[in-house]
């Protein structure tokens, strides 16, 4: 950009035919190009892809193409070279419970993701512990009148392995707690959408999702050892289901990705649209 | 604001020529001056715009350096003087700033933190004289030495953006680097502005059509309106869903937005009741700027087709592959007129696409952007039959955005300069301003005789010819 020394503007035309009124940004001799793409977490994808439609307008040569199917094909994309960014819903530079780090690969957070556990709304429990949800997922739980519901068997759903909500979910509810395959009442889904569908429909279900799938009249979040799923208790810190999302880079990113990058990391963005689409800005949780 | 002969009178009332050429003691006060060599002084006058007006203050030279009628300046600042036992003490207009000083001392308080003049203020037949450029900036004005010019008020600093109109005629912006959400509204006077909110969902907002209200949704999914005169909030409606892009209807009775956790509705909400309805659920995920037409019979909107990725039941990384290659934004055409119409694709094309419009004719026009980065960009339009054309532009469009006359489009030329257009239905073009600068937003004014725009993080208004910068 150029500083503006005083004030330059020439040629001015004095009267504007026009009579509606209109705002917006303008991209001023953008020399930046490039494709990025992104593949991985679903829950991060409507992220991604509102930073991209911000991003292309102030650089419209830059093409941004993104996927996702879980986010454990974020890192492994980066690794193959078939993705600039893995988005994904744990550092996947350092070892978690299921998966190796995957070396040279750099986290870059982008957002803070609060999960919740949903039950069906035909489920009289409101509040679970850790140990409660510990012994429901491995099996050793199996009816909801052992954790102050009715006399009904407990049907779990679970994501597959791979998704970073059941990494997540396992580490910070369940303690670090297996999820057990059990032949019946039992079920796992693909995405976030899957499990919502299949909680709801599912009478005396329980599952884990994005706090922000958790709309409607047919499943309902539980309390957390007695601390309701809020984005204000998780920055108050009393609530502990959540993770940090990152973008996954094969070493430092550079050029357009990494402008990208930077973007979804700004205040702009993080005040802004990631909060409209229910995350938390990553600034939220320091201090 | 010009309250100078106030001063003047009192002043002369406070003090008294007790002693010889040069002595002077303000008995009152019993303020004291150093004596000062009458026949070494040269007056004069100096000539600055003070508000945009010229004024010619009294000015003696000492020691080589010019100094500015006390009384004066600060007359023509609205500031208060008052005359008291610890000297001169000075409060600005709005009541921010306290400034103490006495003449023949450097030391001199502003705000109750210590500073030092350059030269001492000296006290010279009746008049206190000091430095211009640091009583205007203690007093919390502001002075341009390169055009000799004043501003009661200092514009405020910092990087700017997300530029409004009100019906009012003030521009309200955001102050993007402050530590804490800060939205200003500036009038069209330079230095003269208002905190307008510190609210940090209402940072962008939709704006109605009249100017009055803007709308936004904060991060629990409610829909609020913000008054744009007075900054008042509230809720419209108890829906909680994820909403974007919200657009008004032209009657401002509804405002549309596109609905849900993956953006894969368009829904609409009456500004009247409140009642949310939706339009459309057609399980096409990630929709986004959504236009609606004049008439509230049709919108368009951009799909954002993801890639596609692939492994096997155990997710390992042998498996997995991903297929971009029909990843890109394509055009859809809804018609709302229609009981259970399907929409029309637009487009098939993998150029970038931005900025989608619906003109009064139907027409749609987007801005093209080359993904490869090789071709510059185009603004094409997409007429009745399907048929998509370009738009003839001797710069290259960066933005664009409709209005009832046709288009605003904001290019850049060869040499890098930045021309700003309205282009009519009929494709005739007129050039609303030039510059050579950056533009990187723009917002025109509800009657459509001013453009603000931002450059370089500044806030500019440009009307009748000038352009004013309204922050610095």
């Amino acid at each position: 950009m150029k500083v503006f020394k005083k004030l330059t503007v020439t040629a001015l035309t004095a009267v504007i035919a026009v009579t509606a009124s209109f705002a917006g940004i303008a991209a001023a001799a953008d020399s930046l190009k490039g494709k990025i793409t992104v593949n991985g977490s679903t829950a991060l994808l409507p992220l991604t892809l509102q930073a991209a439609k911000e991003f292309q307008k102030l650089h419209p040569k830059v093409k941004i193409a993104a996927s996702g199917k879980g986010s454990v094909t974020g890192p492994q994309a980066v690794k193959k070279g078939i993705a600039d960014i893995g988005a994904c819903d744990w550092d996947a530079s350092i070892d978690v419970p299921g998966f190796k780090a995957f070396d040279g690969q750099v986290a870059n957070k982008v957002a803070v993701i609060p999960f919740a556990t949903i039950v069906n709304k035909n489920v009289g429990v409101d509040n679970l512990t850790t140990e409660q949800l510990a012994g429901i997922f491995s099996g050793k739980i199996t009816n909801w009148k052992d954790v102050g519901g009715s006399d009904a068997n407990i049907v779990v759903i679970t994501r597959s392995f791979g998704s970073g909500t059941r990494v997540n979910y396992q580490a910070k509810a369940l303690g670090g707690g297996d999820i057990v395959k059990k032949e019946k009442n039992y079920k796992e889904t693909g995405s976030s959408g899957d499990m919502k569908t299949a909680v709801a429909t599912t009478p005396n279900s329980i599952g884990y999702i994005d706090l922000v799938y958790v709309t409607g009249s047919d499943i309902k979040a539980v309390k957390f050892n007695g601390v309701a799923a809020t984005t204000d208790n998780v920055i108050n810190g009393s609530y502990k289901i959540w993770a940090y999302g990152y973008y996954m880079t094969k070493g430092q990113p550079t050029g357009a990705t990494k402008e990208f990058i930077e973007y979804v990391q700004s205040k702009k963005f993080q005040n802004g649209s990631l909060k409209k689409l229910k995350f938390i800005p990553i600034a939220a949780m320091k201090g | 604001m010009r309250n100078s002969k106030w001063f003047g009178a009192a002043l002369a009332s406070a003090l008294l020529v007790t002693g010889g050429a040069g002595s002077i003691v303000a008995t009152s006060s019993n303020v004291s001056a150093a004596a000062v060599n009458t026949s070494a002084v040269k007056t004069a006058k100096a000539t600055w715009k003070v508000n945009s007006l010229p004024v010619a203050f009294s000015t003696i030279d000492s020691s080589g350096y010019k100094l500015y009628s006390l009384s004066e300046v600060a007359g023509e600042l609205g500031a208060k003087v008052i005359l008291s036992s610890n000297g001169f003490e000075l409060n600005d207009s709005k009541g921010l700033h306290t400034v103490q000083l006495q003449a023949d001392a450097k030391s001199y308080l502003v705000d109750g933190v210590s500073q030092q003049f350059t030269v001492a203020p000296v006290l010279y037949n009746g008049k206190v004289y000091v430095e211009l450029t640091k009583l205007v900036t203690a007093l919390g004005g502001e002075l341009t030495a390169e055009d000799q010019s004043i501003l009661s008020f200092a514009r405020p600093e910092g990087q700017f953006d997300t530029l409004h109109w009100n019906a009012d005629g003030s521009i309200i912006a955001n102050r993007s680097d402050s530590e804490t959400a800060q939205l200003l509204k500036f009038s069209a006077f330079p230095g003269v502005y208002d905190i307008f909110s510190s609210n940090e969902s209402a940072l962008d907002f939709a704006v109605s059509p009249d100017q009055k209200w803007g709308a936004f949704t904060d991060d629990k999914g409610q829909l609020n309106l913000i008054n744009l005169s007075s900054g008042a909030i509230s809720p419209l409606g108890t829906d909680t869903s994820v909403k974007m892009d919200l657009v008004w209807s032209q009657d401002g009775k509804t405002i549309y937005f596109i609905q849900g956790d993956k953006q894969e509705k368009i829904g609409q909400i009456s500004v009247d009741t409140g009642a949310v309805k939706t339009l459309l659920e057609d399980k096409v995920e990630n929709k986004s700027e959504l236009r609606l037409s004049a008439d509230a019979k049709s919108v368009v909107y951009i799909v954002n087709v993801t890639g596609v990725a692939k492994n096997d039941a155990d997710s390992t990384e042998d498996s997995l592959t991903v297929d971009f290659s029909k990843a890109g934004e394509q055009l859809y055409k809804l018609d709302l007129s229609t009981k259970d119409a399907k929409p029309a694709a637009l487009t098939t094309a993998l150029d970038n696409k931005l900025y989608p419009e619906i003109l009064a004719n139907g027409t749609v026009a987007y801005l093209s952007a080359d993904p490869d980065g090789n071709a510059a960009n185009t603004l094409k339009s997409i007429g009745a039959d399907g048929a998509i054309t370009n738009i003839a532009l001797d710069v290259e469009p960066s933005w664009t955005t409709g209005v009832t006359t046709g288009l605003i489009v904001s290019g850049t030329a060869a040499d890098g300069s930045t021309t700003i257009y309205s282009i009519d239905a009929n494709g005739s073009k007129t050039s609303l301003f030039h510059t050579t600068e950056d533009v990187s937003e723009v917002a025109v004014s509800h009657d459509g005789s001013k453009l603000a725009i931002v450059s370089d993080g500044k806030v500019l208004l440009i009307q009748n010819g000038q352009a004013l910068q309204l922050t610095k």
